[in-house]
């Protein structure tokens, strides 16, 4: 489902139980696994990170090939360069 | 996984079995420990079912879902069964159940023994499963995690999730196991639907001990286990397979009834299809089916007494259906009808009812045995299967036809009416015993 599993384990270590985060998907990358699918991943986080709940303006950016710009002020905390995964912070 | 987990899980389905065996015997279902003991597979389900129940209709009205909720609304479901025994002089005498002569002990013993070693090899995969299943991670679990997590119907995470419509018993059954277990364990929680398929065997094997011999008994339950498309998703953690369950047990107990007129079946089977209304959409329909064939075939001095069943089941119903209404929520039914899609509709449907690589010869034998007790036995249970599955089958067709956006294929991720036919085939098991002895017995009633 997930491209890698380390971004889901990294944002439930590190976003708080009752915390918010977002999802941004961009275009799949070579990488990826064929089981990947851009289409679920959101829904696939919302489960797989509950208690924790979306929300498009929360402090938290769960970004899969991501257009970063769209994040102004956002710094990366967790980052797989190679499948063009991070753990985006926006700043309080 | 741990020793507590299920250690927790385990203690809370004995309740639900507790429960329902209060509630039947409340209802005077049994008066020995024998029956007791021969009917403790439907409490169980009646226990479960009832939660369900009363749970989302307390959702709904906003009380908060915590453990000390459920271990008070077990309590009180309890109370109900026992006062109202005592209230009706019920008492609990010394008896075995009767096993037969010594032929069919044996028979017995072969069947129960086959079975137990195939649970128990269920018991094996379902400790160690991961969560695999798109419905089930996609709304089944995240909504059973809500209520868990929120300790009610969480309107952010409820109001978009796919398939928004469907009523939460489920993930109430899903939320209430997170408690015993002591945590969100998604991978523990198949243990749970391990239990649902031992209370349905259980269920169905006591309903029928006494009615049917074992020799006809056990190969259908046994084979409906192990049908490749049931081998196989028996534990997925979705409603799929406790709204086939609740709705075959009901049917079964329905038949009965039809037979013996006792009004505790009546009562059990409405417990079982408010919990099959309150579990998917389309359990609505197959409440309505099953009631329906009963009216159809019944004589009219009973028609009372199943409407007032009928009215239960509605009754339900409603605090979902409030709800889903109160927050825009489409009702789900099939928004249109396009005739020309329903020779494809048709076509479908029975190639997947009838296709050995899913459900192996169950749907086959049914038939056959159907068409038998019309002939040679017991011709208004045959009626009453026959209107049941036509029923079934015709709203598969109806699915299909109604909603444009479905494929006409068998591939699941297009089509749901693989799941869908899985309540005819569960029915198959439970009925394929009743007709066959009814044939056997040159339709005399058993």
């Amino acid at each position: 489902m997930l491209p890698d599993q380390a971004i889901a384990i990294e944002a439930r270590g590190r976003i708080p139980a009752h915390g918010t985060f977002a999802v941004a998907v961009g275009p799949r990358q070579p990488g990826w696994s064929v089981l990947a699918d851009p289409g679920s991943l959101e829904n696939y986080l919302r489960y797989f990170l509950l208690p924790r709940r979306i929300d498009p303006g929360a402090p938290w950016i769960l970004c899969f090939a991501c257009d970063r710009a769209a994040f102004p002020g956002a710094q990366p905390v967790w980052e797989d360069s190679a499948e063009g995964l991070a753990i985006l912070r926006r700043p309080p | 996984m741990t020793e507590r987990a299920l250690a927790g899980l385990a203690a809370l389905n004995v309740a639900y079995a507790l429960v329902g065996l209060s509630l039947l015997w409340g209802l005077r279902a049994f008066r020995t420990w024998g029956a007791l003991l021969r009917l403790a597979g439907l409490g169980y389900l009646v226990g479960l079912a009832a939660f369900g129940v009363l749970w989302t209709a307390l959702l709904v009205v906003g009380v908060p879902f915590g453990g000390i909720g459920i271990v008070v609304s077990l309590l009180v479901l309890a109370a109900a069964g026992v006062v109202s025994g005592r209230l009706r002089g019920c008492r609990l005498e010394r008896g075995l159940p009767r096993i037969g002569g010594t032929p069919m002990v044996l028979v017995s013993a072969a069947g129960i023994a086959l079975a137990g070693l195939f649970l128990e090899a269920l018991f094996r995969a379902s400790r160690l499963l991961s969560l695999q299943e798109y419905d089930a991670w996609a709304f089944w679990v995240p909504k059973g995690k809500a209520i868990y997590f929120f300790d009610g119907l969480d309107t952010r995470l409820f109001t978009t999730t796919p398939n928004a419509s469907y009523p939460p018993l489920q993930p109430i059954l899903d939320a209430a196991a997170f408690h015993a277990m002591g945590g969100a364990d998604v991978v523990t929680l198949h243990v749970q639907f391990w239990f649902v398929i031992v209370g349905a065997i259980g269920a169905a094997a006591g309903l029928l001990h006494g009615r049917t011999p074992p020799w006809l008994l056990w190969p259908p339950l046994l084979l409906v286990l192990v049908v490749p498309r049931f081998g196989e998703r028996l534990l997925a953690p979705q409603g799929d397979v406790l709204l086939d369950v609740l709705v075959a047990v009901a049917a079964l107990l329905l038949a009965l009834w039809l037979r013996d007129a006792a009004g505790w079946r009546l009562a059990a089977a409405a417990v079982l299809l408010a919990g099959g209304a309150n579990t998917k959409r389309e359990g609505i329909l197959f409440a309505a089916c099953v009631l329906a064939a009963a009216f159809v075939v019944s004589r009219p001095r009973r028609w009372p007494r199943l409407l007032g069943a009928s009215l239960a089941v509605g009754l339900a119903v409603l605090p979902w259906r409030i709800w889903t209404a109160r927050h825009d929520i489409s009702s789900g039914t099939p928004p249109s009808f396009d005739t020309g899609r329903i020779g494809g509709a048709l076509r479908l449907s029975f190639d997947v009812l009838y296709s050995n690589a899913r459900w192996s010869v169950l749907p086959l034998v049914a038939t056959i045995a159907l068409v038998a007790a019309a002939v040679w036995g017991d011709r208004r249970l045959a009626g009453y299967v026959g209107l049941v599955a036509v029923g079934l089958f015709a709203g598969g067709v109806w699915s299909t036809v109604g909603f444009p956006d479905l494929a006409i294929t068998a591939d699941e991720s297009g089509n749901p009416i693989v799941r869908y036919t899985g309540s005819m085939v569960f029915l198959a098991a439970v009925a394929v015993p009743l007709l066959l002895s009814s044939v056997w017995r040159k339709g005399d009633e058993p």
